[in-house]
């Protein structure tokens, strides 16, 4: 008997980050959350599983349209024409959600409740799903202590969305501990919240399925679900399934002995190759990450603009790549930590580079002749993963860095003797 | 660190070449300064390559580079010797590579950081921009001055990196800021991305759907679709009809056409059998016998005109013999035969002639004999130029010994001049000696000048130091007692000040706490003042004692029966309660009055505290200024505060500093005087060994009377030379004279043995012994003129010969030849007979040829004639086969028949198609029912129903149409629902990154920009003193005191900007500056920035390129000045092909500073070094 384990679909939510550029593979990309979802769909199928289990966060809160829950309707009743039941229970992005109050969903599908702990059992799979989704979009209580008792001769199974004991770049819901989790004497918990595949325990099995669809640069590498076999009330397999179809890679490029551009690019080409054919075929998006000791770095520098351009203008030679963006972390005969070792007014102008990025109350100062730009810019621009916050002394530290760059090569690109 | 030692191994041409900038300095004794060394080379000497060279063992070779034409790139080899400071050594290799490229003297490699610390940390871009300078970077950061208008901050800045590019960096990045965003404008980058982003958000809103929304849609769709389909078959029933009516339409005709082309045939009755190509077989048969009986005619007439002709032919058959060959040989016998006719009495002539000119220069010859013999007089070609030879022989040496003769008399009369001038010259005495004097004097200029300018600079150092000392409050001595003063440490000082400013802090501090105590007590007890006030607080001790009066009269009320002590009592019990309840009433006030009774005795305690405080730091000072005295006691110095002693401690420094300067320079001084003192001396001897007279009271400086010992050295070397150009004179007259009496001499003896051999030649020719060669060139011509004669004769008799023979042999061949019928032409003249002969033969041939030709074209025609009567019989059995069949016996009445039969067939042929169309049309019915279907009906009455029918089917057409587009748009829309929103949220996504992009862009420009002109400002605020001060002396020197300094002011715009001060006081904006002017305060900016560079970091080689081109003599010779004292501190590598620069530091440069450096042609090390000479201004 086969489970399927998948959690954080999002359907819907757009990819982040990506600014559209000529060439870039646009159709590929488009609606890859829904694409990801018949993926699950299609798995359930071909592995003839009998149960579904989704631990929340289906869809993204904010979301007001219709037409998607029409489709995760639809692709239910795929999966009951499949003969797959499904359980859910609804995560922090779920519990605002509209949608599913006027959206009714075949009866191959359980809600499990959210005013208190639900337990169901499927007697004719031999399991014990228990469960609750979340009332608000924030919750703090730890819910799993309230779940029920396994129920003797069955397998059981607990749905929960959680963040355990708090994991790095998600909120911290649900808080559990895993040892609490363990001890409650359940078979598996399938867990929701962190995009992040991870197994955090075996026999019991406490597991992240991760999400199904990388969204932004932060969600990198293959994504999917989790297929578990089980017999006569014992777990025999826990295998992870690949189910993305747009992948987010950064790809890092070590420069060195290259002496001109179209020798850098074909380097950055190679790297990219080399990605593709890791991904398989699948659509990738990529950050390129320029690294190493070059004589190019105060081209790039000089007009950073110009050189992503000409990525990107490589790229689209190749199938299914879209650069989300390109990164100049590359060193060149500049050494800004040597020139501040100068006497001249470069070297005044290093080290004052230098101590600035460490000093948050100027760079605070500086962030303020943009107070006016600041104002008329949306908010889209400062949230989420991706977002751009002008006042961040942090955020201005790191663009200072590239400001270095970009002064002392400019600054030394003249005044050369002959 | 300089370089002494540049080996070019392979590099670029060069191949083991050597520039050696060590060797002289070496050999001076004590302190080696870096040197001015000024490599000079014409252009292509190589002058680039040995700049590259350069920096490529300094940083390495660069990987792309340009001097790899000669050798490979893995050959490319640089070596440099390099001095430091303290005298060690340094031998280094650089090859080109990617890593390991420096190497030592063993070939091992060497760390490059390493050698990086060696050269002060000064990478490669920091040597291109401080140290590397050409005419080209001096010219653009002049031009840069000129761009930024003098802007302080920039100009400094960019003069202390290097670069000049301060200016279009900062431009360059507001320009790209601006191109990105401004605030107002609608068009700019991120402007307009803030629109898109806008109207996506909105489309994001709109494309949003609602449930209901969806459903009302899907409703509408449905009941559209099923509108259609019920149109679709109201549609499908007209059309049926419409089928129908057209299937009549077109059958009815048919039917018709049928009937009529059977009746046609019924008409036509019996056919003959006739194929059905009799008509063409026919006309073809008439058509050939036609032919075929006008050719038979055609031939037969030309049958007999060819016969006719042939029988006219005559010619003789015995002419035809005579072959074409022969033929030709006749006629050009016979052209050959006319010509010698004509020839032969004109060669008889010459030949006569001839015979006379021979007969006419045998006499001449005078010695006549028989023509037989007359070879006896023929002269051989040896003895001919034998004979020649010496006639001319005897012509050149007679004109030499003429010349030599006359030159020789010449030489003696200008020998005698010569002598008498000599003799009126009179000697001069040896100048070399003054020479010397000069030469060393010349070298000590320098000196004299230095020691000069130093005098100068002590009395500057001496006003200073006393300057300074007036600064010095507390000490009463001179200035030269600072020196011997225990003063100090400035540590301790250090401390005493900070141990000041820490009990001065404490101080305050004690103060402070002790006015917050006293101010809070004082707040604390007004407000207790106020609280009880208002009315009594009840207190605790109160309260207290109120019940312990309670219990107290509560114990006596019940040990005592009196009722006043029970009323007491009872009153006593009310009162505590009272009391108590009034606690609780007014709790806040109690608990208030505790706590301001608490804060009070807390104020207090602070403020005891703090006055204890006071005191104790009051003594604490005290102990303080004392030990500050005694510290100052040895020094005999009232001290003022730490601070202020620092201040007088810098002084102190400073003065102690100038003495040690002022020391150093007065050594220095003297021993520049006593050596200028003595080069004096020797001058004023030397000009007095000579009869000048000495030393001038007037000629204060050494350069003066230099001048006046020069001048009279000038005066002496120009007698002394004329003496000795006249004695130089005298000896190449009289080595003249003797040589031209010597070639006199050969001569005649030359002429002797000439005459021996010339009698010798006469006598073998038989002349007479003295015959001149006038005589004898002129037998030689006649002799050779006579044998040429005869020669010619010969000729002319073998031709007038020949031509008779031809004639005779073509007789003989025209008679063997002339037939029977040309018998009459036997006895005519040879020309006559020959041209009879040939015309016949020929016109015989061509009869012959002919008469063939005819006979052939007969038996062609003949046979043509039988083809063509052939012809006409087989035409007339077709046409006899074609009328049997259709029984007829004329050619007319087949005609007919063959009509009828055509026709027959082709309404058969009509029949069969019709009946093939009403099947077609029926649907599978039988030809009868078909027709028998159309009996009834009528043609017009089923073109009304039709009409009918169309408006009818184009009513439903047109509704159908707007229902599949109405069901199509509904689809569309909920289509556009299904996936709209989705979309636009992806927009939007990508919309907001491309946005973040932009505006992350611009906001690192707008930083760049803001960060570098603050820096630039910063810049100028830190520095703007000392390297104003410093290029400020430097630009004044430079400009030959035309501009006095350099002033920063304020512009229009309020921005500081750099201002040139004339020697007259006006201040020049630097846009006013000339060019060569703005160059020299580049210059002077670039050097005041180096000297700042040179005071914390070890120096490297500075290296120049031709920085002076610019520059007018005067003001290249101050520069090369400045420089030069540059040189004392660091190495100056000079290069230039300006021979003009080279000449200025030849003759400005102190000897001990310059070398200089020739490349050339030849291998470097392998060239001499010049020495260098200072000449006297």
């Amino acid at each position: 008997m086969r489970f399927v384990h998948a959690s954080d679909l999002h359907v819907d939510s757009p990819l982040l980050g990506l600014a559209r550029y000529p060439g870039a593979p646009v159709d590929l990309l488009r609606q890859a959350t829904r694409r990801a979802l018949s993926n699950l769909v299609r798995l359930c199928e071909e592995e003839d599983v009998q149960l579904l289990l989704l631990a929340g966060d289906l869809f993204d809160g904010e979301w007001r349209d219709y037409n998607t829950g029409l489709f995760f309707a639809a692709e239910m009743a795929r999966l009951k024409r499949a003969g797959v039941r499904v359980i859910t229970i609804r995560g922090n992005h779920d519990a605002m959600s509209q949608i599913s109050k006027h959206l009714t969903l075949p009866d191959n599908v359980i809600e499990l409740s959210h005013r208190s702990p639900e337990t169901r059992i499927l007697a004719e799979l031999g399991l014990a799903v228990h469960g609750q989704s979340y009332a608000h979009r924030v919750q703090t209580e730890d819910l799993s202590q309230h779940y029920p008792d396994p129920v003797s001769g069955y397998l059981n199974i607990g749905l929960l969305h959680t963040s355990v004991n708090g994991r790095p770049g998600h909120e911290d819901y649900a808080p559990c501990r895993l040892e609490s989790l363990i001890a409650k004497g359940y078979d598996y918990w399938a867990l929701g919240h962190v995009h992040q595949r991870e197994v955090l325990h075996e026999r019991p099995w406490v597991v992240f399925s991760g999400n199904l669809q990388g969204r932004h640069m932060r969600e990198l590498g293959p994504k999917g679900a989790t297929l578990v076999t089980y017999d006569a009330g014992q777990i025999s397999s826990v295998e992870s399934r690949i189910l993305d179809v747009a992948r987010w890679e950064i790809c890092e490029v070590t420069l060195s002995s290259e002496t001109d551009t179209e020798q850098a690019l074909d380097t950055v080409t190679r790297c990219l190759e080399e990605q593709i054919e890791r991904a398989g075929q699948r659509p990738m998006i990529v950050r390129v990450v320029l690294l190493g000791h070059t004589a190019l770095h105060a081209t790039f520098t000089r007009d950073p603009e110009q050189w992503e351009a000409s990525v990107r203008a490589r790229a689209s030679e190749l199938e299914n790549i879209w650069i989300e963006s390109v990164r100049i972390e590359t060193s060149g005969t500049l050494d800004a930590q040597a020139l501040g070792a100068r006497g001249d007014a470069l070297g005044q102008l290093a080290r004052r580079l230098t101590t600035l990025k460490q000093d948050p109350a100027a760079l605070g100062a500086l962030g303020r002749q943009f107070d006016e730009l600041r104002q008329k810019l949306p908010n889209e621009i400062r949230q989420g993963a991706t977002g751009l916050r002008l006042e961040d002394p942090a955020e201005l530290s790191l663009l200072l860095a590239e400001v270095e760059q970009l002064l002392l090569s400019q600054l030394l690109a003249s005044g050369e003797l002959e | 660190m300089r370089l002494g030692r540049l080996e070019l191994l392979a590099f670029g041409h060069f191949k083991g070449n050597v520039l050696d900038f060590a060797a002289r300095r070496e050999q001076e004794p004590g302190a080696v300064v870096p040197g001015f060394d000024l490599v000079y080379g014409d252009n292509e000497a190589g002058k680039s390559t040995a700049l590259r060279a350069i920096r490529a063992l300094m940083y390495g070779v660069p990987i792309q580079t340009t001097d790899a034409f000669l050798h490979a790139h893995a050959d490319l080899r640089l070596a440099g010797d390099w001095i430091a400071e303290d005298g060690s050594r340094l031998y280094l290799v650089r090859r080109k590579g990617k890593k390991n490229t420096l190497l030592d003297a063993a070939g091992n490699p060497v760390d490059e950081a390493v050698w990086q610390r060696r050269l002060g940390g000064a990478d490669e871009t920091l040597f291109a921009a401080m140290f590397g300078l050409n005419h080209d970077t001096l010219r653009h950061g002049a031009q840069s001055l000129l761009a930024g208008e003098g802007k302080a901050g920039e100009s400094l800045f960019g003069a202390s990196m290097g670069s000049p590019a301060v200016r279009r960096v900062l431009a360059e990045l507001v320009k790209k800021a601006d191109d990105l965003y401004t605030p107002k404008s609608r068009s700019k980058r991120i402007n307009q991305e803030l629109l898109e982003l806008k109207r996506i958000k909105a489309n994001v809103q709109e494309e949003s759907v609602s449930p209901s929304a969806f459903r009302d849609q899907e409703q509408a769709l449905l009941e559209e679709r099923a509108r259609g389909t019920r149109l679709l078959a109201t549609r499908k029933a007209l059309r049926t009809e419409q089928a129908q009516i057209e299937h009549h339409l077109r059958l009815l005709p048919l039917v018709a056409q049928r009937a009529q082309y059977l009746a046609e045939r019924a008409q036509l009755g019996v056919i003959a059998d006739l194929p059905h190509d009799s008509e063409q077989r026919r006309l073809r048969a008439e058509r050939a016998r036609h032919e075929a009986e006008q050719n038979l005619r055609h031939e037969q007439a030309e049958i007999e005109r060819v016969t006719a002709r042939l029988a006219r032919l005559d010619f003789d058959r015995d002419l035809l013999h005579i072959d074409s060959e022969s033929l030709d040989g006749l006629n050009l016998g016979l052209g050959q035969h006319r010509k010698a006719q004509i020839d032969l009495p004109k060669r008889e002539g010459e030949l006569k002639l001839l015979q006379a000119d021979a007969d006419r220069l045998l006499l001449q010859l005078g010695n006549p004999v028989s023509f037989d013999r007359v070879h006896e007089l023929r002269i051989t070609d040896n003895d001919q130029a034998r004979l020649k030879r010496l006639a001319k022989e005897k012509t050149q040496f007679e004109t030499k010994l003429v010349d030599a003769s006359g030159k020789l008399k010449k030489a003696e009369s200008a020998l005698q001049l010569r002598r008498k001038e000599l003799e009126h010259e009179p000697e001069v005495p040896d100048v070399e000696p003054l020479a010397l004097a000069i030469a060393r004097a010349g070298r000590l200029v320098g000196v004299d000048e230095t020691a000069q300018t130093q005098r100068q600079r002590l009395l500057e150092l001496e006003h200073r130091a006393a300057s300074l000392r007036a600064r010095m409050t507390g000490f009463e001595g001179a200035w030269q007692d600072v020196a011997r003063l225990p003063v100090p440490g400035f540590e301790a000082i250090a401390r005493f000040e900070q141990a000041q400013v820490v009990l001065q802090r404490e101080q305050d501090e004690a103060v402070h706490l002790q006015g917050r105590a006293q101010e809070q007590l004082i707040d604390t007890e007004r407000a207790l003042e106020e609280l009880e006030g208002e009315h009594e607080v009840p207190t605790e001790a109160q309260l207290r004692q109120l019940r312990s009066e309670r219990d107290r009269t509560l114990e006596q009320a019940l040990s005592s029966p009196e009722p006043t002590t029970n009323d007491r009592a009872r009153e006593s019990v009310r009162g505590a309660d009272a009391y108590a309840d009034r606690m609780f009433a007014e709790v806040h006030r109690v608990t208030r009055r505790a706590a301001l009774v608490a804060e009070r005795t807390a104020a207090r305690e602070r403020l005891r505290l703090s006055a204890e405080r006071r005191e104790q730091l009051a003594t604490e000072r005290a102990a303080q200024a004392a030990d500050w005295q005694r510290l100052w006691a040895a020094c005999r110095v009232e001290p003022a505060s730490p601070r202020e002693m620092i201040e007088w401690l810098r002084y102190y420094a400073e003065v102690v500093q100038i003495a040690a300067e002022r020391e150093a320079l007065l050594k220095q001084v003297q021993d520049a005087e006593t050596q200028v003192a003595a080069s004096f001396d020797e001058l004023s001897s030397q000009l007095g060994a000579i009869g000048e007279s000495p030393r001038q009271l007037w000629e204060q400086r050494l350069a003066q009377l230099a001048m006046r010992a020069e001048a009279a050295r000038v005066q002496l070397s120009s007698r002394r030379q004329k003496r000795l150009d006249l004695q130089r004179g005298l000896d190449v007259e009289v080595h003249r004279a003797e040589e031209l009496q010597h070639e006199l001499q050969e001569l005649k003896e030359t002429e002797r043995v000439w005459r021996g051999e010339w009698q010798k030649a006469l006598k073998s020719i038989g002349l007479e012994k003295d015959a001149g060669p006038d005589e004898v060139l002129s037998v030689l011509e006649r002799s050779n003129e006579l044998f040429h004669k005869l020669k010619e004769m010969e000729v002319m008799q073998g031709r007038i010969l020949g031509m008779r023979r031809d004639s005779e042999r073509l007789d003989a061949t025209v008679k063997r030849l002339l037939p029977a019928s040309l018998g009459r032409y036997r006895e005519r003249p040879l020309e006559e007979a020959c041209e009879a002969l040939i015309r016949e033969a020929r016109r015989a041939r061509a009869n012959a040829e002919e008469s063939e030709r005819l006979a052939s074209e007969i038996e062609q025609r003949r046979a043509r004639a039988g083809l063509a009567e052939t012809e006409i019989a087989r035409a007339e059995s077709e046409l006899q086969r074609l009328m049997a069949l259709a029984k007829v016996t004329d050619l007319d009445a087949l005609a007919r028949a063959e009509e009828a039969a055509q026709r027959a067939r082709n309404l058969a042929e009509l029949i069969v198609q019709t009946e093939a169309k009403i099947l077609a049309l029926g649907e599978g019915a039988t030809l009868e029912l078909l027709i028998e279907r159309t009996k009834d009906s009528v043609a017009q009455a089923l073109k009304e129903r039709s009409l009918e029918l169309e408006p009818e089917l184009e009513a439903c057409d047109v509704a159908l149409d707007q229902s599949r587009a109405q069901a199509a748009r509904l689809e569309q829309h909920l289509e556009s629902l299904r996936t709209g929103a989705s979309t636009a949220a992806e927009e939007l996504a990508a919309a907001t990154a491309t946005l973040r992009c932009s505006v992350r862009e611009y906001m690192r420009l707008r930083l760049a920009h803001t960060l570098l002109n603050d820096e630039v400002e910063r810049y100028r605020a830190a520095h703007q003193g000392p390297v104003l001060g410093r290029a400020e002396e430097l630009f004044r020197r430079l400009t030959l005191d035309a501009y006095s300094g350099l002033k920063i002011d304020f512009d229009a715009k309020d921005q500081q900007i750099l201002l040139c001060v004339g020697n007259d006081g006006r201040l020049v904006e630097t846009q006013r500056l000339s060019d060569g002017t703005r160059d020299q305060l580049y210059l002077a900016l670039r050097l005041a920035s180096l000297k700042g560079y040179l005071e914390q970091q070890p120096p490297i080689p500075l290296v120049l390129d031709d920085i002076l081109i610019h520059f007018d003599d005067a003001r290249a010779r101050a520069a090369l000045l400045v420089l030069a004292e540059f040189a004392r501190e660091v190495q100056v590598l000079f290069f230039t092909h300006h021979r003009r620069v080279r000449e200025l530091a030849e003759r400005s440069l102190p000897p001990e500073l310059l070398r200089v450096h020739e490349l050339g042609q030849r291998p470097l090390g392998a060239m001499p070094e010049r020495e260098v000479s200072v000449h006297v201004q």
